[in-house]
């Protein structure tokens, strides 16, 4: 029945906005899909296609390569590992990041109990071709951190989904970030501007209900 | 830092906004929307603005300063100093042809795009799609600077990428020509800012470069002639082709040609003696290579070292002087307004070159204008499908030249290298003709261009220039390019010719 009643609605819509749409002149309507549904189409596709993973809502891990360890008298030494930063995800995912000539260890930032749950309930496993992560994790709600000592492969694996380079899941500075968001703001600012130049004006003169009912002996 | 990054960036891509907002709202676009004249200010300052492109100045002339050294950048600047008067002279000679000495340019498009269909739609198409195309390399590679220099993922450096297109869009649609030439002003200042800031790090940091210009020494195998060994020769062949090269740019760029006109217009207006003409187009023509001069003298000098790096020649990345924060930002202003200007004119010029054969052919038709649309609609048409088209050729780029997953490359360069065929095609017809496509015989231009573009296409694909990452070593298809253009140029003289001779025998 809400199916119904929403089709309904989107057919009256569809129909009002079409009976509008006629009554515009070929300028109107012309400057209405330029300034406003060209623009916002392309930005939708953009953001769809993968601009939602760019601005970060997507992504629920970041990764981070470890090469070198320094020791209290100022050596550097090779220590290859890496870190991994999952936010809590309610999404069902299994992401496998492969490693080579690691230890057989995860080093979490979790607490005894929440690491016991995950490791049992295979949240978090270290399987022959790497580590392993299922979200959602059991009971965890915070960003969590992991350090794995190994050498970091080159692809991620999201299981059903392929694999991506492990460079696209690298942690992100926050300088370039400023790029970006500055661009989408003035985007939106011009998006703005564009739904107000290119909305067709509206006509004070023009007859309409709440002038018929008001004063219906007045053309 | 990243809160004074953010804040100065939005202020400044939001005063652009404003300024092109605040003379939209006091001087509406009039009915021809890019029939604008007045208040244009200062269009000598970016009549080079084509060159000052990431696929110009810091792509192809890049690559021929490091790869060719002197004597082919001294070409370039040539090249590009003649262009602006060639252009000059062409603009007048034409409308004088016309008897509209003081026509507008307008008046100077329609007159010089062929009168019939099979010559007009072809050379419109062609220019139209070239500047379409030039556009969306200007995008293509400023994704890939965003990924390599500022350290941002593929999503996000193509988020920036249709973002920063979407905000083009927008200014040349609401405020045209307006718009252009005063975002222009600022968008100049910071692309000195960054060469200035740039130049003043490599005269700190890096001199012990020795500052000669015999770093820029022209490295062998490129642009040779046979057995030809170095020598003033080749050197002057070198010269040569870099110097049609960058007049070649200039003849297949309408927004280069509406900045002379306007340039002209205004000397003419103010009386300006011919000694000040002539220092405004040498001093403005000059000022890329200014720019680009220490940043080339400093990488040929480490360019054998780079060239040991496995990553330095597989992609465009710039040096750990990012790190500075003043210079990252200085870097990315300069890299948002070198792109916006650049973006910008190519795209209205692509708008621009179709509207005006359109209203050519609806004049000409016998249909009443009433059952024309108003020209005002069809700028607004115009503009949607050149977005659209842009955005279809950037995710098709995309998905063939930046995906190693699918054909194996990862070079945004390909595509702006693939169209210096279009440019060897318009610049040929340009120089063969005198300006003058009329002078043409009917369909000979549509062969013309079909067969000069499938010479191209047919050499670009085994050329040093299709290489799946980008690599300065695809300067070779330069040489190509403008043999091209010389030999498109000497058929469209001999025709002429030719047509001359049977004109007098038949007399």
């Amino acid at each position: 029945m809400i199916d119904n009643l929403i089709v309904a609605i989107l057919t009256r819509c569809s129909k009002v906005i079409n009976d509008w749409a006629k009554r515009l002149t070929i300028t109107e309507k012309a400057k209405a899909l330029s300034h406003i549904l060209a623009p916002a189409l392309l930005l939708g596709v953009a953001i769809y296609s993968g601009g939602w993973v760019a601005i970060g809502f997507e992504r629920a891990i970041a990764i981070s390569e470890l090469r070198t360890e320094i020791t209290d008298n100022s050596v550097a030494s090779t220590q290859r590992g890496f870190v991994v930063i999952a936010e809590p995800e309610a999404d069902h995912y299994k992401y496998v990041i492969p490693f080579s000539n690691g230890s057989s260890k995860i080093w979490n930032s979790l607490d005894e109990g929440l690491a016991l749950d995950n490791a049992k309930g295979s949240s978090l496993l270290l399987i022959p071709s790497g580590l392993q992560i299922t979200t959602p994790l059991v009971g965890v709600y915070e960003p969590m951190t992991l350090v794995i000592h190994g050498d970091l492969g080159q692809q991620i694996e999201i299981v059903g989904h392929g694999k991506q380079p492990i460079a696209d899941w690298r942690v992100s500075s926050r300088r370039p970030l400023s790029l970006i968001a500055a661009v989408l703001l003035n985007c939106s600012l011009a998006l703005g501007i564009g739904i107000v130049t290119g909305f067709p004006s509206i006509n004070p003169n023009e007859n309409n209900a709440r002038k018929v009912s008001t004063q219906p002996d007045k053309e | 830092m990243s809160a004074l990054h953010l804040t100065l960036l939005v202020a400044y891509l939001g005063y652009c906004l404003f300024l092109v907002y605040y003379w939209k709202t006091r001087e509406p676009l009039p009915s021809k929307p890019l029939n604008v004249e007045s208040n244009l200010p200062l269009p000598w300052l970016a009549q080079t603005s084509t060159v000052f492109s990431w696929t110009g100045l810091f792509g192809a002339y890049f690559g021929i300063a490091v790869m060719l050294g002197l004597p082919a950048l001294l070409g370039l600047a040539c090249g590009t100093v003649l262009g602006l008067f060639l252009i000059r002279h062409w603009i007048e000679r034409t409308l004088m042809r016309a008897k509209k000495e003081t026509g507008s340019f307008e008046d100077f498009l329609s007159e010089i795009l062929p009168e019939n269909k099979w010559d007009g739609i072809p050379f419109t198409l062609l220019i139209s799609i070239a500047q379409l195309v030039f556009a969306t390399s200007e995008l293509l590679i400023l994704r890939e600077a965003g990924k390599m220099g500022f350290g941002l993922k593929s999503e996000q450096a193509t988020l920036l990428a249709v973002g920063l297109a979407i905000l083009g869009y927008f200014y040349v649609l609401l405020g045209g020509y307006v718009a252009l030439f005063r975002t222009d002003r600022i968008q100049l200042i910071f692309v000195c800012a960054m060469a200035l800031a740039f130049s003043l790090y490599i005269l700190v940091n890096h001199s012990q470069v020795g500052w000669t210009t015999g770093n820029l020494r022209p490295r062998p195998g490129f642009w040779g002639i046979g057995s030809l060994g170095p020598g003033w020769l080749l050197y002057v062949w070198h010269f040569f082709i870099a110097a049609v090269m960058a007049l070649g740019l200039f003849l297949a760029s309408p927004d280069t040609w509406k900045r002379v006109y306007q340039v002209n217009k205004d000397q003419r207006k103010g009386a300006h003696p011919v000694r000040t003409r002539v220092f405004t187009f040498v001093a403005v023509g000059l000022l890329p290579y200014m720019v680009l001069l220490p940043v080339a003298i400093t990488f040929g000098a480490k360019y054998d070292a780079f060239k040991l790096n496995a990553n330095a020649s597989k992609g465009f990345t710039l040096p750990a002087v990012l790190n500075n924060d003043w210079i990252f930002l200085a870097a990315a202003l300069a890299l948002i307004a070198s792109f916006l200007s650049s973006f910008n004119g190519a795209f209205l010029a692509s708008v621009h070159v179709a509207l005006i054969y359109l209203r050519k052919t609806l004049t000409s038709s016998r249909r009443p204008l009433s059952e024309s649309w108003p020209e005002e609609a069809r700028f607004y048409l115009i503009m949607m499908t050149v977005l659209s088209s842009v955005s279809l050729v950037f995710f098709w780029s995309l998905s063939v030249f930046c995906n190693p997953s699918r054909y194996g490359l990862n070079n945004p360069w390909l595509l702006g290298n693939l169209l210096m065929g279009a440019y060897s095609v318009i610049g040929g017809l340009q120089v063969g003709t005198g300006g003058t496509l009329s002078r043409l015989p009917k369909y000979v231009l549509p062969v013309v261009v079909v067969v000069g573009l499938a010479v191209w296409t047919r050499y670009f694909f085994s050329s040093p220039g299709y290489l799946a990452t980008p690599d300065l070593k695809s300067v070779e298809t330069v040489r190509v390019g403008v043999i091209l253009c010389l030999a498109i140029a000497g058929f469209c003289g001999l025709t002429r010719l030719v047509m001359f001779i049977v004109g007098k025998v038949n007399a």
